[in-house]
């Protein structure tokens, strides 16, 4: 018997809460509260349980029988409140009113995942012109005229000596033109390249270079300093390896690749089977760099690296064409 | 650049090196290896087969059935060749073999109803040649069943290198040993010159040719070798298939031979036929009056009055280090061969090369560097591999013009250097032997540097720092430690993007999504908001200007998202026009580069929802949006907006906001036919802001003020008016004339309706009253209002409602 009123005190529990109207209410007052109710034909069976039992089953019972008118005019009241108002009942499930928030471009917010881990190790931020003088393109970062280097950035020239820029490599020139060592800076910005438009190349993207230029700056810090950035834009146990190349403005020059985390380094399409992924260049800055703002080689060095932000992201988020950066489809924007 | 390691083996010996190992080590130190070509793997399931019985197909006529053994079984192949036939030795593609040409994987098919079961091949399909005339048929002597790999020594295995533009020396096989032998300490060694007397001629050189440089500046030197009696023909197996397997054609044992040691050396050479050279002369000189020739590919070539020239004593016959000429070409009649093996300026060669738009195997490598001082090598060793294969005698002597000789470079090396630029110590008889092992020679050692002695076939290497590279790269990246001292800021961190970052933060939190455009348009667009800047070399026509404005660009986003079915679009945009001020860009101030930030509404502010009326964007969002944004940037009560009804060529109407005088920004309603060029026929609502100008607004300070201790007091009134007085003009008269209680008014309220007129408009306001030192009283309140009643009924003729 004393299962029963358990069982019973729980039903009630869950109609009476799930009682939202007078006629409902009144059905749970039938089922339960009536003279015919479920409590009342518990006090029937009260009358046939042996005598030692019926002390302690008859304070249960009436136990039960309080809790359930209690609980059962808290809510009659509650309903009756809501009905004797002029205004009908909320509908509390009606769709919220959202406010629609807007969305950084993908690039935008690549872009400042990189900025604020730079921020953090100390580096300043600096922008330059994109419509850039050849000089500043070219010349001062060691390329010479008449140069294969010049080979390796296809340019669009807008008259002889002005072109858009191929690289925001020239900010640095215009940061050592302005400002003594020790600099410490990024430089982000748009860059263009004269390349025919494909899902792997676009006429513009956009570019992050750095520099760290004191006394006493090493190819090992550099390396220190972008494994620290890489590990924290990419995971703490990345792989890495730093490989020799080529750059005009840097000597030595490196280039650093991670382990494609597609096919985890067993070589799939996008690393073209080698198992990594290049993801920037780097290398301490060459002295005829330093020479073209007057800077002294034997003094003063310095490191310098840069990255491509559409191709991070490519490989961050799995973006299989680089014009669907450009083509701003609100699908596409909608998604980050 | 593709290299053989069958061939590097001729001059290095790779036993115990690992190909694994070799594709490693050179991608580490610079010299990436992008594709591994394996032709043992190649060339599985390859095999030599014997075609037994042929017989033709049922069912087509061109098509034959044969039965080829491969020695152990009888296999039944469907064959389209015309030139197959019983007894011949072929090669057979066995199932699962993939075809190299196509990629294409055999398997078991029917071919018109006859089963097939493998694939005989065609010279061109295995990659050896451009050969598909006919199958390829094999030596008799060849057995059936062994795979073609070994039977046709096809066990190579070819790297295709990425040369970065300062490794010109890398551009050979040689160079790329010489790599090699630095990274695993091996040695190595120069090909011999070895003529035998007997194949020497009696006559001298200097009697049969006689050679003239004018312009020692572009061709510093100039060596030939005369070969004579020669019988031009198809080269030998062995030439035929080093050069193939370098990418090359083979032509013909003269020509190839030249392409042999070009690979091999790096050394460009030329052969001419002697006999076709007017005067058995060659005079090196610009080409002056001479303005066209014809190169050896049939071509008519336009020439510059420098382009360098080789010439005889009547006419051009190649145009230097570039292309030889038609006129001089070494044919199958040619008996008697000069063979050119010069040293020309770089410079003058890739100037060349650029504006005839034509980059040759020569001109790739003599616009990088060639070495000056391997010529008369080079030569030697052609004359003799020529001898060798094509008969005929070697004349006695060489020609060798090189007025000013190019001596190599001497460099001090600090070890002390090392570690600083580094920040790691390489142990100096590392850096000895890593030097020595790619050809440079040390002297003078001393215990803190040593004197090093560039050789001439790296023009890349001039300073102390690239040796330095040159010692990390070999030593090996892996090496250098990962020091991670990052120290902290040194001066105030400055963050030039952070203003327009703020702007980001705001417009996002107001709705709007940004957008990155292209910066390249076409005239058409670009001309609509400026002057625009035109690339000298565009891709097309459609990327051929910059951008003047970003509205035109956020427009084809437009036209792009409508077509898709996204028509409500809350959009923005930060970027640089630029605009053309004088017709010649020659500096800075030829051109306008400026940064805005773009604010684009179209279509639905909101949808249909149970709680709201569908309703679309119009100016009063965008101003809306705009003053909010605004609002966290600056005081907005130091910008002054004007409106204009009339439109320009862009607007229907516009706002201009600006900042004492200066235009901050303009924005309003674009005109019809302005979206019909995107086709759009949607309104489009947008604002753009100049960013330099924004940033001149002082950014509003953050500044405590005493929260108003004493109660506001709000009254309210609404006058009809003439349809044609704004707003703001009322605004501004009450400003004027209320006492300085009144702190603000707002409009809660504007009617037109029939009741009014159609020539009348009702605008209801809210004046607030207070003072932060008192409570107002009632009467001085009410003494003021009713002031304002008055002066407004008389100034605007207007009527007070209700
Ligand atoms: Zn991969």
């Amino acid at each position: 018997m004393i299962e029963k009123i358990e069982k019973i005190k729980i039903d009630f529990e869950n109609d009476v809460n799930a009682v939202v109207s007078v006629k409902e209410l009144e059905d749970v007052r039938i089922k339960y509260l009536s003279r015919n109710g479920s409590i009342a034909s518990l006090f029937e069976e009260l009358k046939s349980v042996p005598k030692e039992e019926k002390p302690a089953l008859g304070k249960e019972l009436n136990s039960l029988r309080n809790f359930a008118q209690t609980n059962f005019d808290i809510r009659k009241e509650g309903i009756e409140k809501n009905n004797s108002s002029s205004k009908s009942k909320l509908d509390l499930s009606l769709p919220g009113r959202e406010y629609l928030l807007g969305n950084k471009h993908i690039l935008t917010q690549t872009l400042n995942d990189i900025k604020s881990i730079f921020k953090s190790l100390g580096f300043s931020v600096k922008e330059g012109p994109e419509l850039e003088s050849d000089y500043y393109n070219f010349e001062a970062l060691n390329f010479p005229a008449n140069h294969p280097a010049r080979d390796m950035q296809d340019t669009f020239f807008v008259s002889k000596d002005f072109l858009l820029r191929t690289h925001t490599t020239p900010v640095q020139i215009r940061i050592m033109e302005k400002q003594k060592p020790p600099i410490r800076a990024i430089m982000p910005g748009k860059v263009f390249r004269n390349e025919a438009v494909s899902a792997r190349s676009y006429c513009l993207f956009h570019q992050v270079d750095g520099i760290y230029i004191d006394e006493n700056v090493s190819f090992a810090e550099l390396n220190g300093t972008l494994v620290a950035f890489a590990k924290q834009f990419y995971n703490e146990d990345l792989k890495y390896r730093f490989r020799a190349s080529y750059f005009p403005f840097t000597e030595p020059s490196a280039e650093m690749d991670i382990t494609c985390f597609l096919c985890k380094g067993k070589g799939c399409r996008v690393c073209k089977h080698s198992g990594w992924l290049e993801i920037l260049g780097c290398g301490m800055i060459d002295p005829n760099v330093f020479k073209s703002v007057n800077y002294d080689s034997e003094k003063i060095t310095g490191y310098a690296f840069g990255m491509g932000i559409e191709r991070i992201a490519l490989l961050k988020y799995g973006i299989n064409d680089i014009r669907l950066y450009f083509e701003n489809d609100f699908r596409f924007l909608k998604q980050f | 650049m593709k290299i053989s390691l069958n061939w590097l083996k001729n001059f290095i010996d790779l036993n115990g090196v690992s190909v694994d190992d070799i594709i490693a080590k050179l991608t580490m130190s610079g010299l990436e290896v992008e594709e591994v070509i394996d032709q043992t793997k190649l060339y599985e399931n390859f095999v030599v087969g014997l075609v037994i019985e042929k017989s033709k197909h049922p069912n087509a006529d061109k098509l034959s059935f044969c039965k080829v053994s491969t020695g152990n079984s009888i296999i039944e192949v469907v064959c389209g060749a015309p030139n197959v036939e019983a007894g011949q030795k072929i090669v057979l593609a066995k199932t699962d073999a993939v075809v190299p040409q196509s990629g294409f994987k055999i398997k078991k098919i029917k071919i018109r109803g006859v089963e097939s079961n493998g694939m005989i091949c065609s010279e061109a399909e295995l990659n050896l040649s451009n050969d598909h005339s006919g199958i390829m048929v094999l030596p008799n002597e060849l057995t059936e069943g062994e795979p073609i790999s070994s039977a046709l020594n096809l066990n190579d295995v070819i790297l295709e290198i990425a040369i970065t533009p300062n490794r010109p020396d890398a551009l050979s096989q040689i160079g790329v040993a010489r790599d090699i032998a630095a990274i695993f300490g091996l040695n190595v060694n120069l090909p011999e010159i070895n003529i035998d007397k007997n194949n020497i001629s009696n006559s001298e050189i200097k009697s049969l040719a006689s050679i003239e440089i004018m312009d020692t500046v572009n061709c510093p030197r100039y060596s030939a070798k005369v070969v004579t009696d020669v019988t031009v023909k198809e080269s030998p197996l062995w030439l035929k298939k080093r050069i193939e397997s370098v990418g090359l054609r083979s032509i013909n044992n003269i020509v190839d031979v030249t392409n042999f040691i070009l690979y091999e050396l790096g050394q460009p050479l030329h052969a001419f036929d002697l006999d076709k050279l007017s005067g058995s002369k060659i005079i090196v000189k610009q080409a002056g009056s001479e303005k066209v020739f014809t190169t050896l590919d049939s071509k008519i070539r336009n020439l510059q009055d420098e382009t360098l020239m080789i010439c005889d004593s009547e006419k051009a016959v190649a145009i230097a280090g570039v292309m030889g000429g038609e006129n001089s070409e070494v044919s199958l009649n040619t008996k008697n061969i000069l063979i050119e093996s010069a040293y020309f300026n770089p410079i003058s060669i890739r100037k060349t090369s650029k504006l005839l738009a034509l980059s040759t195997d020569a001109s790739y490598r003599f616009e990088r560097g060639t070495d000056p001082n391997i010529t008369l090598f080079a030569a030697q060793r052609a004359a003799q591999l020529i001898q060798e294969i094509a008969g005929g005698k070697i004349v006695y002597g060489e020609i060798d013009i090189y007025p000013t000789p190019i001596v190599e470079k001497k460099v001090q090396l600090r070890y002390s250097r090392v570690d600083k630029i580094l920040g790691y110590k390489i142990h100096q008889e590392s850096i000895h032997k890593i030097l020595t092992a790619l050809g440079f020679q040390l002297d003078n050692y001393k215990e803190d540097s040593v004197d090093v002695t560039i050789p001439t076939f790296r023009p890349d290497a001039e300073r102390e720092i690239d040796l330095i590279e040159e010692i990390a790269r070999i030593d090996g990246y892996d090496n250098i430690p990962t020091v991670p001292r990052v120290s902290i800021a040194i001066k105030k961190q400055e963050d030039e993007t952070s203003y327009n970052d703020d702007i980001r933060e705001i417009a996002t939190g107001l709705g709007f999504f940004e957008i990155i455009s292209n910066s390249l348009q076409s005239e058409k667009i670009a001309g609509i908001t400026g002057h625009p800047i035109k690339m000298l070399n565009p891709q097309s026509a459609d990327m051929a200007f910059l951008r003047t404005s970003l509205i035109p660009g956020a427009l084809l986003i437009l036209n792009k998202n409508i077509n898709s079915g996204q028509k409500d679009l809350k959009l923005f945009e930060i970027g640089k026009v630029f605009n053309q001020l004088n017709p010649q860009i020659t500096s800075f101030e030829d051109f306008d580069e400026s940064e805005r930030v773009l604010f684009l509404l179209t279509g639905k502010s909101s949808n249909k929802e149970w709680y709201v009326q569908e309703k679309n964007y119009d100016f009063y969002d965008l101003k809306g949006l705009i003053n909010s944004c605004l609002y966290k940037k600056s005081l907005d009560s130091v910008l002054n907006d004007s409106y204009n009804h009339e439109g320009n060529n862009i607007f229907e109407y516009y706002l201009t906001k600006s900042y004492n005088n200066s235009v901050i920004g303009t924005g309003g309603k674009l005109k019809k036919d302005v979206l019909s060029v995107f086709g759009l026929d949607q309104d489009v609502f947008c604002f753009e802001f100049i960013v330099d100008h924004l940033k001149q607004i002082p950014i509003k300070e953050k500044k405590y003020s005493e929260l108003l201790k004493y109660p506001k007091v709000v009254r309210d009134l609404a006058f009809v008016v003439d349809i044609n007085i704004q707003f703001v003009e009322i605004q501004n008269f009450i400003t004027k004339n209320a006492s300085k209680l009144l702190k603000n008014i707002s409009l809660f309220d504007k009617y037109e309706g029939e009741q009014l007129g159609l020539d009348k408009k009702s605008l209801a306001f809210s004046l607030e009253y207070f003072d932060n030192e008192r409570t107002l009283t009632d009467e001085e309140v009410e003494k003021d209002f009713f002031t304002i009643i008055e002066k407004v009924k008389k100034e605007f003729n207007a009527v007070l409602r209700g």
